[in-house]
This record gives C-alpha cells, sequence and structure tokens, in this order.
C-alpha cells in the first residue's frame, strides 16, 4: 500500500511527497501491524544515485510473487529526495544542499529538514533497514557495506547477511553525524549503508545480488520464511588496508584494468591522457595487491580525483 | 604590497587556477613586503596579524569584490605610512576562480564545497587539495576575517558571525562596528569549515555577510569596507582615523525569530531589511499562482528588526520568510548580551 510519509506544499499547484510502499503479511490485523518485525528499503537520498531503484523493484517484486512467505513489515522508501531523482540531480534542487547532511531533521523547521524529521521519525524502531547509494557518477563500487566504527558490534551480524562483497568500516567522522545511517543508528535503529554500482545508471547483477541479500536480512528478523538464496561471506577491512589512488595530472582517465577483482602491486590501473597532444601524462598503478572495489567512471580528471581504491589482501585471501 | 601565487593548479582544457594573495607590511625602519632592492622586506620578518579570505565559493563575487576594495585601500594605507610597523596584513579576494570564472557555487570538477573540506589535505581528493593549500597559508595568523554567504535564498542585513569554541575567544567582533554580531553554536555541519579550523589552530576569527552574493552592491560594499578597516585600527594594525560605526548588539542565533509561511505560491515581501516592525505588522503576502488571490499575510509574531528577509519569488509551505531580531532578548539565552537598539527610535 503506498503511503505518505511526508508532504508539504510546493509554489504552483503540486505537493512535494515523499512515499513508501508498505508491504505486510496477508490477514495481518492492523492492530497487530505494531508488534511485527520490520524492515525499511531506502534510496534517492542523493537524486543521482539510481542502482536502489531496481533493488527497491526486485524486492517488491518477489514479495507480490509470494505474500505468503511474509512474516514481517516491509517498508520500500524509494526516492527520499523526489526532486532530485526527477531531475538527475544530486543534492536538493532549491538549495544545492546535499540531503544526507541534514538528518535528523528538525520539524517547524524548512520544508527540507522537516521532510528529514519525518523520514527518521517513520523508519525509527525498525527491526533493521539499509540506505542504498550508489557513489555519484564519477565512481563506480564493487557491492559494499559500509559501517561506522561506532555502531560495529550492532551492525556487523547484519552486514555478513547482506551477501555484499565487501564491508568496509571506518571512522568516525563528524561531519557523518548529518546523515541518515548515524541518526538512525542513534535511535538503535539499525541501519546499514549500502554503496554499490554508479550514478545515474542500473547495475542489474548487483540490484539482484543485494536484493538476494535484503531477504536474507528478512529472514534473519522473522519478516521472512520463504527460501532464500545462499549469500557470500563478505571480506570486512577496516580504513589501514585501504589504500586511495589519485589523480596527479588533469586530463582523460582512459582504464587499463576491469572492475571485477583482484590486482597486483604496480599494476597498472590507468593512464591520464592529453587528447589534444596524444600524450600520455600519467600512468596510475595499484599501491598494494588486493581488491580492486572502487574504479573511477567518468573520464576528466583533475588534480587530486579518485581514480582507485584497493583493499590490500594477501594472495592467499579469496575473492568471492 | 606583496602578490604571491599561493597555490596553482593545473585544469583540464583551461588554464592553471591560481589562489592569489596580498600582503601588506612594513618594518620599523621602514621596509615593504614586496618593496624593491634594499627596501624590501621579508614575510618572516613580520607577525601574522590579520588574514581576509574571501570567493571560496564560485558565486560569492560580492565577498571577492569588498576583499578588492580591501586590497585597494590597504595599498594607499601602505603609501601612507599608516600600517602599524612589523604587522603583516594578508588578503585572498578570491580563493577559488575556476569555480567563479564558470559563475558555480561549489567546485566547477565534482560540485563539492571548498569551505566543507577544511583543513584539507594535501595528498586528497581535488577540493581537499585546494583546502589544504589554502589552509596551510591562512592559519597561524592572529585574526582571520572570512568573507562567506548562507545557502538560503534571501538577504541578510550585514553583520559578523562568530562561532562558540573551539580555539581562543574571539569577543571582539563589535569592533567592526556593524550593528550585529551573531553567535553560532557549531554542529556537525560546521566543523570543516574556514572558520571552525581558523579557531581550532587558535586564530580570532570572524565571518561576516553582507546583504549579496551573487551581486555587487557597492553600499554595502563600502560599509564592510569600512567595517574591516574599523577593525583593523580598534586591533591596532593601523593607523587611520576611523568613525566609531554603530554600537554592535551581540545575540545568539538561537534567539532569532523565524517567520515562516504556511502555505505555498508566490512570495511578495512587504516589509525590507532593518525595519522595524511591531507585533502583528505585515511583513510579506503569499499569492495563489494561478488565482492571484492572498492565501496568507505572514506577521510579525513579535516586535523587532528584520534580520533576514527571503528574496525567492516563489515559497513552498515552511520556507523561512524572515528572521527577526527580537525587541527584548530573551533571559534563557545565556550567551547574549543587551544593548539592543531601540525599535521605536
Amino acid at each position: 500500500m503506498i503511503q505518505v510519509v511526508s508532504s508539504y506544499q510546493m509554489a504552483v499547484d503540486e505537493d512535494l511527497e515523499v512515499i513508501k510502499n508498505r508491504l505486510v503479511p496477508e490477514g495481518a490485523a492492523f492492530d497487530d501491524l505494531e508488534t511485527l518485525p520490520r524492515i525499511a528499503i531506502v534510496s534517492g537520498i542523493h537524486g543521482d544515485e539510481l542502482e536502489g531503484q531496481f533493488t527497491c523493484f526486485e524486492v517488491a517484486r518477489r514479495i507480490n510473487e509470494h505474500p505468503e512467505y511474509l512474516t514481517g513489515i516491509v517498508d520500500i522508501y524509494p526516492a527520499l529526495n523526489p526532486l532530485g531523482v526527477g531531475a538527475i540531480y544530486r543534492g536538493i534542487p532549491q538549495f544545492d544542499l546535499d540531503m544526507n547532511r541534514v538528518f535528523p531533521g528538525k520539524n517547524s523547521a524548512s520544508p527540507f529538514e522537516s521532510m528529514a524529521a519525518d523520514i527518521v521519525a517513520d523508519i525509527a524502531g525498525a527491526t533493521i533497514s539499509l540506505d542504498i547509494h550508489a557513489s555519484n557518477i564519477y565512481l563506480r563500487e564493487l557491492p559494499q557495506i559500509r559501517i561506522n566504527e561506532v555502531s560495529e558490534q550492532t551492525l556487523m551480524p547484519w552486514a555478513m547477511e547482506s551477501n555484499v562483497d565487501f564491508v568496509w568500516v571506518h571512522g568516525n567522522a563528524t561531519v557523518l553525524k548529518g546523515t541518515l545511517a548515524y541518526s538512525l543508528n542513534a535511535l538503535d535503529t539499525p541501519c546499514l549503508v549500502v554503496e554499490m554500482g554508479v550514478g545515474m545508471r542500473l547495475t542489474r547483477e548487483y540490484g539482484e545480488q543485494l536484493a538476494d541479500g535484503i531477504f536474507s536480512l528478512m529472514r534473519k528478523a522473522g519478516i521472512w520464511s520463504g527460501p532464500v538464496a545462499k549469500v557470500r561471506r563478505p571480506i570486512v577491512s577496516v580504513d589501514g588496508e585501504v589504500g586511495f589512488v589519485n589523480a596527479d595530472a588533469a586530463g582523460v582517465f582512459m582504464p587499463e584494468v576491469k572492475h571485477d577483482g583482484r590486482v597486483g602491486k604496480g599494476q597498472v590501473i590507468g593512464h591520464v591522457l592529453d587528447a589534444a597532444t596524444g600524450r600520455v601524462l600519467q600512468e596510475l598503478t595499484s599501491p598494494a595487491d588486493g581488491l580492486l572495489f572502487t574504479l573511477r567512471e567518468y573520464p576528466i580528471v583533475y588534480p587530486g580525483s579518485l581514480i582507485a581504491r584497493v583493499l590490500a589482501m594477501s594472495s592467499s585471501e579469496g575473492v568471492n | 604590497m606583496l602578490e604571491e601565487t599561493l597555490f596553482s593548479m593545473t585544469m583540464p582544457y583551461r588554464q592553471d587556477m591560481k589562489i592569489k594573495s596580498f600582503s601588506f607590511g612594513v618594518t620599523p625602519d621602514g621596509r615593504k613586503l614586496g618593496g624593491d632592492g634594499d627596501a624590501r622586506a621579508c614575510a618572516d620578518e613580520f607577525e601574522d596579524a590579520a588574514c581576509f579570505v574571501a570567493g571560496i565559493r564560485g558565486n560569492e563575487v560580492q565577498q571577492t569584490y569588498i576583499c578588492a576594495r580591501i586590497v585597494r585601500k590597504l595599498r594607499k594605507l601602505e603609501a601612507q605610512g599608516a600600517i602599524t610597523a612589523g604587522k603583516r596584513i594578508m588578503v585572498i579576494p578570491c580563493a577559488n576562480p575556476a569555480s567563479m570564472n564558470n559563475h558555480k557555487r561549489f567546485w566547477v570538477g565534482d560540485n563539492t564545497d571548498v569551505n566543507r573540506m577544511m583543513p584539507g589535505y594535501s595528498l586528497g581528493e581535488t577540493t581537499q587539495r585546494i583546502a589544504g593549500a589554502l589552509f596551510e597559508h591562512v592559519k597561524g595568523f592572529h585574526y582571520g576575517i572570512h568573507f562567506a554567504s548562507f545557502y538560503l535564498e534571501g538577504d541578510f542585513m550585514d553583520h559578523v558571525r562568530v562561532m562558540s569554541g573551539p580555539g581562543i575567544q574571539t569577543d571582539n567582533g563589535a569592533d567592526f562596528g556593524l550593528a550585529y554580531v551573531s553567535k553560532h553554536v557549531p554542529g556537525s555541519f560546521d566543523t570543516t569549515t574556514l572558520h571552525y579550523n581558523w579557531r581550532l589552530w587558535d586564530t580570532e576569527a570572524y565571518t561576516l555577510y553582507t546583504k549579496e552574493t551573487d551581486l555587487v552592491n557597492d553600499e554595502s560594499a563600502a560599509s564592510m569596507v569600512r567595517a574591516c578597516l574599523r577593525f583593523l585600527d580598534a586591533r591596532g594594525l593601523i593607523d587611520r582615523p576611523c568613525h566609531g560605526g554603530m554600537r554592535a548588539t551581540t545575540f545568539s542565533e538561537r534567539g532569532l525569530v523565524a517567520v515562516r509561511v504556511s502555505r505555498g505560491g508566490i512570495f511578495r515581501g512587504v516589509s525590507d531589511l532593518g525595519d522595524v516592525v511591531s507585533e502583528g505588522a505585515l511583513l510579506a503576502q503569499v499569492l495563489d499562482p494561478l488565482r492571484g488571490d492572498v492565501l496568507e499575510e505572514v506577521r510579525a509574531p513579535e516586535g523587532g528588526v528584520v534580520f533576514f528577509a527571503c528574496r525567492t519569488p516563489l515559497v513552498n509551505e515552511q520556507t523561512l520568510a524572515f528572521q527577526l531580531v527580537p525587541r527584548r532578548i530573551r533571559k534563557e539565552q545565556p550567551d547574549e548580551r543587551g544593548n539592543f537598539l531601540d525599535p521605536e527610535a
């Protein structure tokens, strides 16, 4: 059932609405809903990150096919920033603000802060929640979950069941306090941040992979009694094991590796090219043996542009 | 005057981006920064006294213009021998010329905000590198003055903003002689700004807000230049006859009275910045954009001075339309002190 989570009147004959689709077990009494376990699947905080769209669709489709297995509540929020999603715009179009810096929001503040507060209030209390991101238009990511170190203990058991390739436990930066995930975790509502694919595109296999993971989580939470796919065991890392490759020249980046697995230390990842002169301006190599989990997608680079992230691993450690 | 390029970065299909600074200083024996031959002084002979920074965002044109006028004024004062010996004053009018030339607020390459990347990182991503290079040159000054802008579409009265903690006390905001000094309690959002990081590195930091951002307003610019010269004079960095300016009212931003619209529509302002309004006074109307009817009359919930006024022609429900400095400071706001203008005057 489509429900409106938050609604504010815009200037010209239109309400700005954040919606969710609530799926409940067949025959569940309204009064019993409060007692059922609940999963919240969230996407579209950044309007240019669309990978979650297919995951949302796929989860809803599979539940619609077998509603008899549903034993808890599934809330699907496909677009928390509807203006941005519709306009291919990362932030909130009217203000050029990053919506994932205004949580937990505040009622009686600006419409967007109030909207953030409405969203947090609606999700709070869920058994588990996922905030699905798609990096940005510049970088492509292997399916991964990012966990703030302050929430590691609570979130790791969930992350291990989510069928991603990789779990990155990162440091607690102060600016992250404005994110939806931080706000929900602070309210004791576990929230996993998923990063996968690339901005403005859909990657079917990643969407299906994560949907499998979501059904695994639903099973763990007592929301799904049907069969689930066997999940892969993710590699877990902390900040110190991740190496960064940045451009030092301005030009056009041409990758020399595929974004699907291991690279060796010193292996060429790509080149920065000068299109006018035909010269190679910079050769970029991997800082370590390991898993290439981030690779630049957008070709134009400046000095400092992120090209790749590599998780250092010994050759005996496997990659799913 | 010493003109330097603090940072240079190659750009795809464009000339290199350069961040330039203009430094002023005279030694006790009369040698100058940027002087010729024997008259030349080196920067390490000076105390880093005051630093002005503008144009970190590409649309902060008014802020850059103000700094350019300060450069011009300091050049004259230096020639007149009016800069206190041994003190260096540095001005960076435009810290993000690449974005300004693109007419774009944030970084041209990836739309990130350089003023959310402080203190920066020289081996990091592009805007971290720009922030890192800028901060490396501006840290260590005794006073740091940043000309910044808000994301809200609207006009503020010229004012000084000071963050509470961390770092040293910054109680000299009234020396600018502007009507208002606002005190801001930083949120997580603020910890990567220039102001916050200046404070962390023990610089007495002030952020100045002017009426315009992407348009040039001469009157407001002149007022800001006078305010900066007044501050430099009050802090003993220049010797120039300055009028006293205004007796500043200091208040906590939490004490501002927010006036929001309750309907979406076309916004027609009635009150202007600086207007003294009584409780119930008409501040604006919200009009039905299709029928022309008045949907809402926005009225002052209490008496005060209009400090912020919305400028956008279209408003959503709950858009911030005005902020009023209330007639009386609330007792529960411990950070504030008195001196309010008499609203009836």
